[in-house]
């Protein structure tokens, strides 16, 4: 009976979150202090895991004779441990000691089996019909409740079960020993604290607990460290078994030996991790990613693009559907100057030839220079980073050799006319571009268009992995050294040299006195600022950027400096976008206190469900339809599926996304081969409309690629330890002010913590001393401060029991902003913002003076928006 | 040397007083229960009634700080203009209403004064609307069932 329950985990952990969801756990508090609060809910279902994972260890290790009715009943327990806690009155006791107002609640209080015995009999009454085999094991209820009632004590046990008239089984002693290890870890502020709770007990003194702790959260290369770590401690017999932001707990036998960080093996680790989720399984975004635009830095990652062939293939791929790399006819009075120029010294040497004959040479010429430039910045990201200085003037020559031999070589230009070639960059000088023009012309292949951009294209990617030898050959690995310097992050377990060479450090420069220079720091995490941040990393432009002293414009100098680690971050975050392009946004999905292994599993099931979504909800970022299924109550956060299941996207968006995927690919004009029948398709529209009729379906390969464009979203799970969402669009309209959008992203952060339960941040990075006070924090603007009375906001958080109340509210004004709007009654681009201060009433008679308004409607919104009922 | 002009003698940072203001709107709101006016319209003058003239008056001050003034002008345009008479139950709420607004009216700054009596006209309005809307609902309900 029990394993069949068993191997249905998912349907009674779906059962279980079901009955929490119609108590409402996810909106009463469970634990709370001055720094992070949980939710009954969250809090629940980690300890429930937890158990089951310390009983698995205990039953690896052959230290308790596990039986499945054990193993549900530590789930049970763990799960029903703080029901007592769903009370009115200790709820209110909470809220009045959070306000300031009462004492901190008892912590034993609510362990009175009073409180929670009506709980567990409701839920064993669901239980039982769903699962109609449990009704012949009742005596797990009743040990249940007096494992619950006595959690925590040290009375003698035997003693005390001398109320419940019998002696606790041996199982209900071990879940009572087990679940309460349990809460206490998933108690703990700090995730020191939970490595130094004294495991006293029959059989969890068996047991140690240690720790893997980093000092940040950077984001993507914190995932790649935390996961080796948690490698180094798996390889010496640990377990990890709870997920801090910035750390992992171990469990292992008490006598195990808590390993010292082998920092060689760390590196490559790292390494080794960063090469397979990069290298080997995105050479198209990094090929994407490394390009960075012809007018400002042209290689803006050459790290990426050298990294390997495929990626340099991929490369050139890319850069030849940049409408720059397609010839352009144009007349000489649509040329810009410096064209003009160009065009009357190619006119010069052709001359006896008709016109179009001219523009032609001139459109494949600029096409052509635009392709070299590409190459030549290579050359000169490679000559750049070398460190070593001595060897870099070898190394031009030797890279200038290269290029010229195989541009030579395949192409059939003698080498003598490359040879007289200028510098070839954006800024060459208009006089000068001929030189190339003429050697160009001497390829036999220059003839025949299509034979040339094969055999141009060829030379360009032939020249392109010369460089890369080089590369590899002359600069030292950037992974290796982001690794090295990822190290430093470690805070424990801490290597005693690696302190005393610290010390070390700090006693010369106490001793020495200072240099007198200064350290520029990172303007973002505080470490030895090394770099400029290219514009491209920090949003689009970095003239008023947040990091930059208000009112300077960025000059010369004066350029948001950064850290090594904080550089490659970003440009790391760029090659999880599709597009190859920076993150329009960054969300950080971070468990209340720390998360256990279901709860992983679940977080894992649902990003995936939201990544891969085929249409079965709306686009993450689309607001005003998630804002519509809120509302109408159409959709559950546990199961993440619509009461009213249809196509969440419509025929324009699909034949849109089915286009761009298209272009992409470079199949304009016939996209029959994306479908799988034989029918003629020339755009997006055709196929999409097949869809519609169900004539066809598309190919699996092109079908992700149409619902990531539609989706443009990329969440980075690499550890257990918390996601990185990042999104590639934005929720705004066009020319949408960033404040109203302000109103829309914290819909969207309040959702993703109520899909989640969790709380979401936004930002860059984190540090381990920051708040979470709640879900999610509102926005600090001064336009946005009547957000804060609205929904009850404390410290700047939307706390835990107003969170569905908050979404309501937001789901209500969105949907208000848009009828609105469609009824042609808007306040323009900043209607979110007028409605936040404005009358209900006045909202009113403003739609009503339109006849396309529908005012039933907005009177239902404007409802929501005022009580959130 | 010219005199300084001085634009508001009231402390502007006063906290918003919605409890009253409430108070006021749920007055005013109960006492249009009590007046059917000849003709239905449903334009904002003429869903308001006499609630839109009172505003009015106490915004611009006609009789000072008498309410009893105010509830008797009310009055006189309540006889004129609605199907059924004022009883003493909606009197007691015009009064109470209006002596919540006088006693904002002395505690406010002129300008958050008008605030509120701007935040009060829309919050009746808003709830009238509400309860025309859900009867009309109802109507229909009836009509569909029969």
């Amino acid at each position: 009976m029990y394993s069949s329950l068993l191997d249905d985990a998912d349907e009674l952990l779906d059962f279980l979150k079901k009955f929490a969801e119609t108590r409402r756990w996810h909106l009463k508090y469970s634990k709370f202090n001055w720094r992070v609060h949980q939710s009954l809910l969250a809090h629940s279902l980690n300890v429930s895991s937890l158990s089951y994972s310390i009983l698995d260890y205990l039953g690896e290790l052959q230290y308790v004779k596990v039986s499945d009715k054990l193993r549900i009943q530590v789930l049970l327990t763990g799960f029903l441990h703080d029901a007592g806690k769903e009370t009115e009155s200790f709820q209110l006791a909470v809220r009045n000691f959070l306000d300031g107002k009462g004492a901190d609640p008892l912590d034993f209080g609510h362990q009175q089996s009073i409180d929670f015995v009506t709980i567990i009999e409701l839920l064993q009454k669901g239980a039982e019909d769903q699962f109609p085999l449990m009704k012949d094991f009742k005596e797990i209820w009743k040990e249940i409740i007096w494992s619950v009632s006595q959690m925590g004590r040290r009375e003698d046990a035997g003693a005390v079960s001398q109320s419940f008239e019998r002696a606790p089984s041996y199982d209900a002693l071990i879940c009572k020993e087990i679940v309460h290890l349990a809460d206490m870890m998933m108690s703990k502020l700090m995730i020191e604290e939970v490595a130094s709770i004294r495991l006293e007990g029959q059989v969890i003194s068996k047991l140690k607990l240690t720790y893997s702790k980093v000092s940040i959260v950077r984001g993507v290369l914190t995932q790649f460290l935390h996961t080796a770590l948690e490698s180094q401690f798996i390889d010496s017999g640990f377990k990890p078994i709870q997920w801090f932001p910035n750390g992992t707990v171990y469990i292992g036998k008490a006598d195990s030996k808590v390993p010292q960080i082998d920092s060689d093996k760390l590196v490559e680790s790292i390494v080794k991790k960063m090469q397979d989720v990069l290298d080997k399984s995105r050479p198209r975004e990094m090929a994407k990613a490394a390009f960075g635009s012809l007018t400002a830095q042209v290689i803006a990652a050459p790290e990426f693009l050298f990294a390997n062939n495929i990626i340099v293939h991929e490369f050139w791929q890319n850069i030849t559907k940049q409408r720059f790399a397609k010839p352009s006819n144009k007349k000489p009075d649509e040329l810009t100057d410096a064209d003009k120029k160009v065009y009357q010294q190619i006119s010069d040497q052709l001359d006896g030839r008709d016109e179009s004959t001219k523009q032609t040479y001139l459109a494949r010429f600029l096409a052509d220079f635009k392709l070299l430039i590409v190459l030549y910045a290579m050359q000169k990201q490679l000559i750049e980073n070398v460190r070593n200085i001595e060897c870099s003037r070898m190394i031009e020559e030797e890279a200038t050799k290269k290029i010229q031999e195989c541009l030579s070589q395949i192409l059939e230009i003698p080498s003598t006319s490359i040879a007289t070639w200028p510098k070839v960059a954006l800024q060459t000088k208009t006089e000068n571009p001929l030189a190339i023009a003429k050697a160009l012309w001497q390829s036999p292949y220059y003839r025949s268009p299509a034979d040339w951009q094969k055999k141009f294209l060829e030379a360009l990617e032939r020249a392109t992995i010369e460089l890369a030898a080089l590369w590899q050959r002359y600069v030292p690995n950037k992974y290796t050294a982001v690794a090295l310097l990822l190290l430093s992050d470690i805070t424990h377990p801490l290597d005693p040299e690696s302190i005393m060479e610290t010390v070390e450090k700090l006693n010369k420069v106490i001793t020495e006195g200072k240099t007198g220079h200064g350290t520029p720091t990172c303007q973002r995490c505080g470490g030895v600022a090394v770099y400029e941040a290219q514009a491209e990393l920090f949003g689009k432009s970095e003239i008023y950027h947040d990091n930059l002293v208000a009112g300077s414009r960025v000059g010369g100098g004066n350029k948001i400096q950064v850290c090594d680690l904080c550089e490659f971050e970003e440009k790391i975050r760029s090659v999880f976008m599709t597009r190859g392009q920076e993150p329009f946004s960054v969300f950080y999905i971070f468990p209340q206190l720390a998360l256990s292994r279901n709860q992983q599993l679940d977080w894992q099931k649902k990003v995936d469900d939201i990544k891969y979504n085929l249409g079965r909800f709306p686009p993450l970022l689309r607001t005003n339809r998630w804002a519509e299924l809120i509302i109408n109550g159409d959709i559950s956060p546990f199961s993440l599926s619509l009461v009213k299941p249809e196509s969440s996207f419509s025929e324009k968006e699909l034949a849109w996304a089915i286009q761009e995927v298209a272009n992409d690919e470079g199949l304009e004009g016939d996209l029959s081969s994306m479908i799988d029948h034989p029918l003629e398709a020339k755009d997006g529209k055709a196929v999409a409309s097949y869809l519609r009729q169900g004539k066809c379906k598309l190919k699996k390969r092109f079908e992700e690629k149409v619902y990531e464009t539609i989706n443009p979203m990329e969440p980075i799970y690499l550890s257990p330890n918390f996601i990185l969402l990042l999104t590639n669009g934005t929720v705004a309209d066009r020319d949408e002010p960033e404040s109203s959008a302000a109103v829309k992203w914290l819909f969207l952060r309040c959702l993703l913590a109520w899909l989640f339960n969790a709380t979401v941040l936004g930002g860059d990075l984190v540090r381990e001393e920051e708040a979470m006070l709640g879900y999610t924090t509102i926005p600090s603007n001064i336009v946005l401060k009547p957000l804060a009375s609205k929904f009850n906001t404390k410290k700047g958080w939307i706390i835990i029991p107003e969170l569905e109340n908050s979404l309501k509210k937001l789901s209500a004004l969105i949907l208000v902003a848009r009828e609105l709007l469609n009824s042609d009654a808007g306040y323009g681009n900043t209607t979110l913002l007028r409605l936040l201060n404005e009358e209900p009433g006045r909202v009113l008679i403003r739609a009503t003076s339109r006849k396309q308004a529908n005012p039933k409607k907005i009177l239902s919104y404007l409802d929501i928006w005022e009580d959130g009922t | 040397m010219r005199k300084p002009i001085i634009m508001e003698k009231m402390v502007t940072d006063q906290a918003w007083p919605t409890e009253e203001i409430d108070a006021a709107k749920e007055s005013l709101y109960k006492y249009l229960a009590e007046y059917l006016p000849e003709r239905w319209v449903y334009t904002k003058h003429a869903i308001m009634g006499p609630v839109g003239k009172l505003l009015a008056i106490i915004g611009a001050s006609k009789f000072g700080d008498n309410v009893d003034s105010y509830v008797g002008y009310i009055v006189n345009i309540h006889s004129q203009q609605s199907k059924k008479h004022l009883t003493v139950e909606g009197m007691e709420n015009l009064k109470k209403a209006t002596s919540v607004l006088i006693r904002l009216k002395k505690s406010s700054s002129e300008r958050a004064f008008l605030k509120i009596l701007n935040s009060v006209d829309y919050g009746v309005y808003y709830k009238k609307v509400k309860e025309i809307s859900e009867k009309s609902e109802e109507k229909k309900e009836v009509k569909n069932n029969e």
